[in-house]
């Protein structure tokens, strides 16, 4: 059953709606009104916005620009958006190309994909997103709206054929182009607060994460949402073990005493409290364009800032360090599990987390001193200052193995030298070889050294871990 | 739209059965150099140097190939016989590519870590503590067999160095003494035959 039975949600009382300025009315039926611009839940939005757009069953919101806004003889209000895609939803078709964090491509030509109808409900939040490209009609933006934007675009995605091109047509899904490109004077409504978009998304958030059971339409492009009050109708306690997404498990419980005592009311707000925690993917920090990670670890490591925790699972990801770090010390970081190597241990995985400033990580590091963070069955995870090799050290650090002989290295003309430099595979006759197969030798025994002492290790982690699973409890 | 996680795994896991993990590499290597080095082998789709933060650390790298059947006999090749790479004669070491050494990888599935802070009123806070002191001891342990690996490493090599640089006089010698006729004289002077050296 469709959720927009809600008419005006003003009578509801939980987000607020009012209608801007009127439009014209439909041609084929005039029973139709369509407006330019409407305000929901405290924020105005206007014809041509860029939005945020969430359905129940998605990790992140997607994001469109409104073309049309209209509410049905019914009085169900409508909105038209044409797609921004995230270069990972059309990787398939984009063959390794590079792209930015925070770069998206814009939806054209024609066919599955372009836009959608949806209800506006729908919409979760303002979004600036910014193009950047050299097409004439674009006017260009400053750095300083640059830095302020959430996302940029400067390439297209033909849905039809799927391609990129840098070129922009005259027209995308019947509306010129102009639209689409920045807007020629700068008005209030291109940009937006920042915390008012994000906790306007987690608060959608925490009203379909609650509500378990999206009511999805079978066609796959079409999404719906459920509307706050109406969640509250089911079993609370039931969708929250519905609720399979959800990483933090601390917070559950509490989550759910607040379900038992609280009125509706005051459950809107905690959630809305505890899930904002959660969504740290909708932060601005994280829209900026960044530095490359070897240059942020210098410089923290500079600062003191950066530290680094062993015993992690190694099947974790750098963003579920993150929410480990965010979920045991409330502090939002930035982290990178260390790649595993030949020579890493199978059980210490580690990470480098760059926090915010010594002090945060003083007290981090001084935490998991005197008490234990414990992930999971027995991984306590230890965390300390990491000693980094220096900068700009490449040449200096140590390499053996390369041997060469300098009498016949000076008589080598530039070709010859260039030749020998990539690579060589050896034949068994030549003296390389019979080096080559020494440097084997040694290596393979050095491996066999690991293994066992990796093995050692193992034995011991286990009988400690044995101990702990079985005294403590859970 | 947007591909499920499942099938974001699965096409990480693809691209990971494509990948070889490369290390044993001078520092001097370039991602073209191993491009080109590895080009003969097969086709390279792409060449990615993996950061060392540590100091005495490995560079390695992860090349990916157009197929995992590629990929596959490479690894085979690699262990047959000795490829080196920027300088001769340590070869490279090759392995298949594991999940866990990519850099940006998608989550496997939607997750719970569960993870909980104990006090040291908790029962079984010396235990924890204890394996907190062994996952350092480990730790101490591995860097220490690392250190010993890198001086036998060195010992090699100047062993070689040596033993090559000696050879390469006695040829020198023997090379020069054909050049100016002193082995045809001592030759005559012997009364043996000079074969075609």
């Amino acid at each position: 059953m469709s959720t927009l039975e809600e008419e005006n949600a003003t009578v509801s009382g939980d987000i607020e709606f009012r209608w801007g300025r009127k439009g014209r009315v439909g041609k084929k039926n005039p029973n139709i009104q369509y407006y330019e611009s409407f305000t929901y839940d405290g924020v105005d939005y206007f014809l041509y916005d860029s939005v945020y757009l969430w359905s129940g069953d998605q990790y992140l919101p997607h994001i469109g620009k409104v073309i049309k806004i209209y509410e049905t003889p019914r009085l169900k209000k409508m909105v038209k958006v044409v797609w921004y895609l995230r270069p990972t939803e059309v990787q398939k078709w984009l063959k390794g190309d590079h792209h930015l964090n925070n770069e998206l491509l814009l939806a054209s030509g024609e066919g599955n994909g372009l836009s959608n109808f949806n209800p506006l409900e729908t919409i979760c939040g303002k979004c600036n997103v910014v193009c950047q490209s050299k097409d004439e009609r674009n006017p260009k933006v400053s750095m300083e709206e640059l830095k302020l934007s959430d996302f940029v675009f400067y390439q297209t995605f033909d849905v039809e054929t799927c391609r990129l091109s840098e070129k922009f047509p005259d027209k995308i899904a019947g509306v010129e182009v102009g639209h689409f490109f920045n807007p020629k004077t700068k008005g209030n409504h291109g940009v937006i607060r920042k915390s008012n978009s994000s906790s306007m998304c987690d608060t959608d958030n925490s009203s379909t994460i609650v509500s378990g059971v999206p009511a999805s339409s079978s066609c796959e492009n079409h999404h719906s949402m459920k509307s706050k009050f109406q969640e509250f109708e089911v079993g609370n306690k039931k969708s929250i073990e519905a609720d399979s997404q959800s990483i933090m498990l601390k917070k559950r419980p509490k989550l759910l005493q607040e379900f038992e005592v609280d009125t509706k009311k005051s459950i809107e707000a905690d959630s809305q409290s505890i899930m904002l925690k959660k969504r740290p993917k909708l932060d601005t920090s994280v829209w900026f364009k960044k530095l490359p990670w070897e240059d942020r670890i210098q410089k923290a490591h500079e600062v003191g800032s950066l530290v680094l925790l062993e015993n992690l699972y190694h099947s974790f990801t750098s963003s579920e360090v993150e929410e480990i770090v965010l979920d045991a010390f409330n502090i939002k970081v930035n982290a990178k599990m260390i790649q595993w190597s030949a020579y890493s241990s199978p059980h210490n995985g580690q990470a480098l987390v760059i926090f915010n400033s010594k002090d945060e990580a003083d007290y981090a590091i001084f935490e998991l001193k005197t008490r234990c963070l414990v992930i999971g069955a027995a991984r306590v995870v230890v965390g300390s200052r990491p000693s980094l090799k220096e900068p700009g050290n490449h040449n200096t650090s140590k390499y053996f193995g390369h041997i060469t002989i300098d009498a016949i290295k000076r008589k080598l003309t530039v070709e010859m030298k260039n030749a020998v430099s990539t690579s060589h595979h050896s034949q068994p006759n030549t003296i390389a070889f019979e080096m080559a197969m020494e440097w084997w030798a040694q290596q393979k025994m050095w491996e066999l050294c690991r293994d066992a002492l990796y093995k050692k290790q193992a034995e011991e982690i286990a009988k400690l871990k044995g101990r702990l699973k079985g005294s403590g409890k859970k | 739209m947007d591909p499920s996680a499942e099938e974001k795994y699965a096409a990480f896991q693809e691209k990971v059965k494509k990948s070889i993990h490369i290390d044993n590499l001078s520092p001097q290597v370039t991602e073209a150099v191993l491009k080109s080095a590895l080009g003969q082998f097969g086709k390279v789709t792409a060449v990615h140097l993996i950061p060392t933060y540590f100091t005495s650390g490995n560079v390695c790298a992860l090349v990916e190939m157009e197929s995992a059947k590629q990929a596959e006999e490479i690894v085979a090749e690699m262990g047959d016989s000795p490829l080196m790479v920027s300088g001769m004669p340590r070869p490279v070491r090759a392995q298949k590519a594991k999940v866990e050494m990519f850099e940006d990888r998608p989550k496997k599935h939607e997750r719970r870590i569960v993870c909980r802070w104990m006090d040291p009123t908790h029962p079984s806070f010396e235990l924890a503590k204890k394996i907190k002191n062994l996952t350092k001891r480990h730790a101490a342990e591995a860097q220490y067999l690392m250190e010993q690996e890198l001086a036998d490493e060195q010992k090699l090599h100047n062993q070689q160095n040596e033993t090559l640089q000696a050879n390469y006089e006695k040829y020198k010698l023997i090379d020069g003494a054909q050049g100016d006729g002193a082995l045809k004289r001592l030759a005559g002077y012997y009364g043996t035959t000079l074969d075609d050296c």
